[in-house]
């Protein structure tokens, strides 16, 4: 608590749940179904099952972190808190371009929604819109939020909601047709029929699916009982999304032969329910996942500039960079130092390479969470009084680590080596920048 | 009855201010002074408050000065929040006030107009506005708006008891007067008759419906009245 003025803590749990899924639904289920199943086959429910575990692991620990913690900034406070300040620098600003990259992923997400809206009505263009309707979405959320346009968290409440409607009613639809209820074939395919390592490599492509649970920590500070609340927004976020997005696996595979759905790429679902309920169904999903899109590239928007200003709160970038306007009440350097990259990053538009490194960006940080409450426990600080403990220590907390650090390695080679890049980029910086700053243990 | 305690919250950062005149007429009674400053979601309140923590206190300073010029004893809290409303109620809890006031612009305090419409119970506004009005020889009329005959009635009781209660508290006979107008809108009735005075004071109602779209009855008052309204909390349960 900042000493002198009082802060006022408004988020409840259901506003910690729909942080948590809201920003994670918006990828696992309309984003990635076609293209995680061209890869694995309907193996590709194992990568997604295998996601929430990796996200389980790392959820408990991060989980005991927030309760001792419960400070807006989520993983990179208690990296820099319990392993130092360079680690600090390097989570911080690797989590920051993390999400960047994710924001820009879902933004082209978008794009492939608005462009599948558009050929839905018979619009043929003669240039393909998924990039410049990505580009246009992407300035307007920058502008809404530099605004301070209130009410979007409501409103992101509301979608989260509504959006669980439509899966759960697609889902049970989807279910029930898969295990014959409605007469149809379904067709028949072998679990695994490019073999068991592309489950693996394809679980990593997917864990950007995972990416929100740990949002609900960086929202700590404002969170109501946060050591009830925290633990059990982040499990049940994980828990929540983990069922939904193996069951649409396992409804799009039953739909589809594998390679098919491959065909369709980001906006497969759409066909999908084209193929249960008609066009109909079609308009639905197509509504669905343009609200999913677009309410997870605004949560990650909002979530890097909360990133920055906990970076400057520690002096590791220029307190400058977390400015709040009085005119609009908005961290508007910190909102266009967002804006700006994505924009850039969408241009480029490779949907599994901006995925991928913002999964790495990320375990990277889940991975040493999990070291930082190895570290912390072993060397036990008064001041660590966590409310929830991480049960099954330290077996979830190491295998935690590993399964974080192991699931990068099944990533592609361009993914790992940017990644890494980044990772030294931002040692150097600090080395420039905050060589002098002691954060281990500051509270 | 248990000593009033006034809140009054102030926007700080936004030029909000507290007339003198307001403070002299409070000075009877312990005054909590709550400057407050609302962010957008975009914000976590941790970030205005990094930034803007000390211009927001020097400001509440200067009012804690004016308050304490004008003889009131003073408690003080900065809060920066997403939600007015709810940082306001925990602090009044917190510190036992009794009543907010609606700061707004006004001159010299000669004269209250007191709205007994509501769920409000009579002898305590009565008594809330002896604990000011009285020391500071303030002209009070009780005031009902009644729907019809029978309503006025009700009224008219109404008076009678937080009269009875205001020449308990050594009020001036000649200084209270009673109204009970027939109207056909209750609430604007004291919006509108309020432009004749200086001050309202007024109950407050449990949530409602109708509180939620519309605002609360104190706000609407004031938006009319464009004076300071001074407001009973609900009694909360013991």
């Amino acid at each position: 608590m900042e000493a002198g003025a009082e802060l006022e803590r408004t988020v409840g749990l259901s506003g910690g749940l729909a942080i948590g899924i809201g920003t994670m639904i918006g990828a696992g289920i309309f984003v990635f179904p076609g293209i995680a199943a061209g890869y694995a086959g309907p193996a590709a429910a194992g990568s997604f099952a295998i996601g929430a575990v990796v996200a389980l692991l790392v959820a408990l620990p991060t989980s005991e972190l927030a309760t001792a913690m419960p400070r807006s900034g989520g993983g990179f406070y208690f990296i820099s808190r319990g392993l130092g300040s360079l680690a600090g620098s390097v989570v911080g600003v690797s989590l920051w371009l993390g999400l960047i990259f994710a924001s820009a992923f879902y933004l082209v997400g978008f794009g492939h929604y608005a462009t599948a809206v558009l050929a839905e009505f018979g619009l043929a263009l003669d240039v393909n819109p998924v990039t410049p309707l990505a580009l246009v979405f992407g300035v307007l959320l920058t502008a809404l939020s530099v605004t301070g346009t209130e009410n979007t968290a409501k409103l992101q409440n509301l979608v989260v909601a509504l959006l669980l409607v439509i899966l759960t009613l697609f889902l049970g639809y989807g279910l029930l047709d898969a295990f014959g209820l409605f007469g149809r074939s379904t067709a028949p395919e072998e679990f695994a029929p490019f073999g068991y390592a592309p489950m693996f490599t394809t679980a990593a492509l997917v864990f950007t699916s995972y990416l929100g649970f740990a949002q609900v920590a960086t929202v700590a500070g404002e969170i109501k009982e946060p050591g009830r609340n925290l633990p059990l927004a982040m499990v049940g976020s994980v828990v929540v999304v983990g069922v939904f997005y193996v069951a649409t696996i396992f409804v799009a595979t039953s739909a589809f032969q594998s390679a098919r759905l491959a065909t369709f790429g980001e906006t497969a679902m759409v066909e999908v329910a084209r193929d249960f309920v008609g066009p109909a169904g079609a308009v639905v999903i197509l509504v669905a996942g343009l609200l999913a899109t677009v309410s997870s590239a605004n949560a990650s928007i909002l979530s890097s500039s909360r990133a920055i200003y906990a970076l400057s709160r520690d002096a590791l970038v220029p307190r400058r960079m977390s400015d709040v306007n009085l005119r609009y009440g908005t961290p508007h350097v910190a909102l266009v130092m967002a804006g700006v990259p994505v924009l850039g990053l969408v241009a480029l538009g490779r949907v599994e390479v901006l995925a991928e490194v913002a999964s790495f960006l990320h375990l990277l940080m889940y991975g040493l969470v999990c070291v930082a409450l190895l570290a912390l426990r072993r060397s036990r600080p008064e001041w660590y009084d966590p409310d929830f403990e991480v049960p099954g220590y330290p077996v979830v907390p190491v295998l935690g680590a590993l399964a974080s650090f192991g699931l990068i390695a099944f990533m592609q080679l361009l993914s790992q080596v940017i990644g890494l890049a980044i990772m030294v980029a931002a040692a150097l910086w600090h080395l420039y920048y905050a060589r002098d700053v002691e954060l281990r243990g500051v509270l | 009855m248990p000593t009033h305690r006034v809140l009054v919250a102030v926007r700080v950062l936004e030029g909000e201010s507290v007339p003198q005149s307001l403070f002299e007429l409070l000075s009877p009674v312990p005054v909590v002074l709550l400057g407050f400053h609302v962010v957008p979601e975009q914000t976590p309140p941790a970030q205005a408050s990094m930034q803007f923590r000390e211009r927001a206190q020097a400001k509440l300073d200067e009012l804690v000065e004016g308050a304490q010029t004008a003889g009131c004893s003073v408690e003080t809290t900065l809060v920066f929040t997403r939600e007015e409303r709810q940082s306001v109620q925990r602090v009044a809890e917190e510190t036992g006030s009794t009543a907010f006031l609606l700061p707004n612009p006004v001159g010299d305090v000669e004269s209250m107009l007191v709205s007994l419409r509501g769920p409000v119970d009579p002898a305590r506004l009565a008594d809330l506005v002896a604990a000011v009005a009285v020391p500071g020889d303030v002209d009070v009329t009780l005031f009902y708006p009644a729907v019809d005959d029978d309503d006025a009635a009700v009224g008219s009781e109404r008076l009678e008891t937080a009269r009875r209660t205001l020449d308990d508290a050594g009020a001036d006979p000649e200084r209270v007067k009673k109204e009970v107008p027939i109207v056909d809108n209750p609430l604007k009735a004291v919006g509108e008759t309020a432009a004749e005075h200086d001050i309202v004071a007024m109950g407050e109602r449990a949530p409602s419906l109708e509180a939620f779209f519309l605002g609360e009855d104190a706000e609407r008052v004031a938006a009319q009245s464009l004076g300071p309204v001074l407001v009973l909390r609900r009694p909360t349960k013991e």
